[in-house]
């Protein structure tokens, strides 16, 4: 196994936020953590780059554990974490924002200027953007160089947290499809996302949280055809794909 | 050459001549004087501006560079540069030692452990009498010499402290344009997304710390062997603020708003001496009104009017800021 959680505890002051998940992904895999607001799925993601720390339990990343690193030193073992909200550097440009992806990695500037060439390639509406300021960026852009940045650190994981959200469903749709490229380019994903129906049809496993413990797990497709899933879950779902079709 | 790069040339080459025309030694006093704050005012735009980390405790390091320069010339008779050179290491060094616990708390907490830091200091200015000679002050500092030049007036004085300012100001931009400055910048505008991305946020912020220490060590030193005479009334909490004030009028995040600010603070009140007592009441309000009506500064000011003269769109008046609430 690429990434293993064993029973991990992790507690926001003296609420406990997660009660002892377990979670696999495998190398190659698209893996999607499914839940409600509140599951615990961002605080999962948190506890695996180290921007929390656990209080129990163990995250191991390719056999070796993450225990007392730092998170930039988790991002140099091969995690790179895209948080939620898009968080880019607004004041830096989108060159500098990317440049900045490679940090971890301590790489020359040809190397770096050649790296960014090459994510540009997957993302190539960023690179008729390359100057502008961050801010000045659509939602969807933002998506894009907050996912491209992460790849700046040539990741063996990617940890993708709600790259759908505050998203037009055209532009979803291009995240998904993007997200699709990068894992058949041989990065992992873990892909948090509330819009299970997205999520499962481009994962090839799940797991669903709630309030902290892991509910149910599988197979994507199994998932997506299971009673209690579509009860639960993907009711919402499909309500929140409403408006594509009539777009 | 670009525009840019002319102007500046243009504009380093009109304030050389500063000491052919002008012969008040009160006017060339000030100059030197807004020129020493400028580089203290610079340190702290690498870790406020470039960095986002505030320090109120930029007096201390800079009375740790003058007593440092000042007792190696009187007390161990070295001559200037080597005092220079050790007195701004030590800042440096003591911002290290400071820095090290101290940026691992952030926001408030970090500006009251520097508060608390600034006053500690000038208490062992005042009472390490033995070294600093107490209240009473430090006397005979020399001044620096090159070959068979004295640099005793501040005529000729003036000119080190410009060539000090001017490598000041390119460090800084060298650190502003290059990696450094970039992984600052992305601590500034969100640190947890910068230890996401893979940058040591503490140790980056130590740098900066370090260089804000290094940078007030230098220019106390060079306060040092133009006044002559030390005091430790000159390395207050107050006097900190008035650094802070300096960088936050001429615009934070900009090397030419830190020197800008440091140049028309220390001239502001000279200008208003005519008010008398009642200066003061007026320096303040004109502050807090710069401060109301042009939250990037001087610098900012300037680049709103020329975005607003090209017809494009003002910069934002915090881009992070939008891009928080647009995000939310």
């Amino acid at each position: 196994m690429l990434l293993e959680l064993r029973d991990v505890v992790t507690r926001y002051g003296a609420v406990e936020a997660l009660h002892g998940i377990s979670i696999d992904v495998a190398e190659g895999e698209i893996v999607s953590l499914l839940g409600a607001n509140g599951a615990g799925k961002s605080t999962t993601l948190k506890t695996i780059s180290r921007i929390l720390t656990p209080i129990a339990g163990e995250v191991r990343f390719d056999g070796a554990s993450l225990e007392g690193l730092e998170p930039e030193d988790v991002v140099a073992r091969g995690i790179a974490h895209v948080p939620e909200g898009r968080k880019i550097f607004p004041g830096l440009s989108v060159l500098d924002n990317l440049r900045l992806g490679a940090t971890p990695r301590r790489a020359n500037r040809a190397t770096i200027d050649r790296d960014v060439d090459e994510v540009l390639g997957i993302f190539p509406k960023l690179r008729t953007l390359g100057g502008k300021m961050g801010w000045t960026l659509s939602g969807g852009e933002q998506q894009m160089l907050a996912i491209a940045r992460g790849l700046m650190a040539k990741p063996r994981l990617l940890l993708l947290d709600e790259p759908s959200l505050g998203l037009a469903p055209l532009v979803v749709k291009d995240v998904m499809e993007t997200i699709v490229r990068i894992a058949r380019d041989g990065t992992t994903v873990l892909l948090v996302e509330q819009n299970a129906h997205l999520a499962l049809q481009i994962a090839s496993r799940a797991y669903v949280l709630e309030t902290g413990r892991v509910a149910l797990s599988g197979d994507a497709h199994q998932l997506l055809a299971s009673e209690e899933m579509r009860r639960a879950y993907l009711g919402s779902a499909v309500r929140v794909e409403e408006p594509t079709k009539t777009a | 050459m670009n525009r840019r790069v002319l102007a500046l040339i243009v504009l380093i080459v009109a304030v050389a001549l500063i000491p052919a025309v002008v012969h008040s030694d009160y006017i060339l006093t000030l100059c030197v004087t807004a020129g020493i704050y400028a580089i203290v005012v610079m340190g702290l735009g690498i870790l406020l501006g470039f960095t986002g980390q505030m320090s109120l405790a930029q007096a201390a390091f800079f009375g740790i560079g003058a007593y440092t320069s000042g007792w190696l010339t009187t007390h161990l008779g070295w001559p200037v540069w080597p005092a220079m050179a050790c007195a701004m290491a030590m800042s440096a060094l003591v911002a290290l030692a400071v820095g090290y616990p101290c940026l691992r708390l952030s926001g408030h907490y970090l500006a009251l452990a520097t508060i608390g830091f600034g006053i500690i200091a000038q208490l062992v200015l005042i009472n390490w009498k033995d070294v600093t000679n107490g209240s009473d002050g430090m006397t005979g500092i020399p001044a620096p010499v090159i070959g068979p030049w004295t640099f005793e007036h501040y005529n000729s004085y003036f000119y080190i402290v410009l060539v000090a300012v001017l490598a000041c100001a390119y460090v800084a931009w060298r650190i502003k344009t290059t990696r450094v400055g970039r992984a600052l910048e992305a601590i500034r505008e969100n640190e947890i997304a910068a230890r996401a991305t893979g940058i040591d946020a503490t140790r980056y912020k130590i740098i900066a710390f370090v260089f804000a220490g290094a940078y007030a060590g230098l220019a106390g030193s060079l306060l040092a062997h133009t006044t002559k005479f030390l005091s430790p009334d000159s390395y207050s909490f107050d006097q900190s603020v008035v650094f802070l004030v300096m960088l936050i009028v001429g615009g934070s995040s900009s090397i030419g708003g830190a020197i800008l600010g440091a140049v028309l603070l220390e001239f502001l009140p000279e200008v208003l001496r005519p008010l008398k007592s009642s200066y003061i009441m007026v320096y303040g309000a004109a502050v807090v009104v710069m401060i109301i009506f042009m939250p990037r500064g001087l610098v900012g000011l300037f680049e709103s009017l020329r975005a607003r003269w090209r017809r494009g769109a003002p910069p934002p008046l915090g881009a992070a800021a939008a891009a928080e609430a647009e995000a939310a």
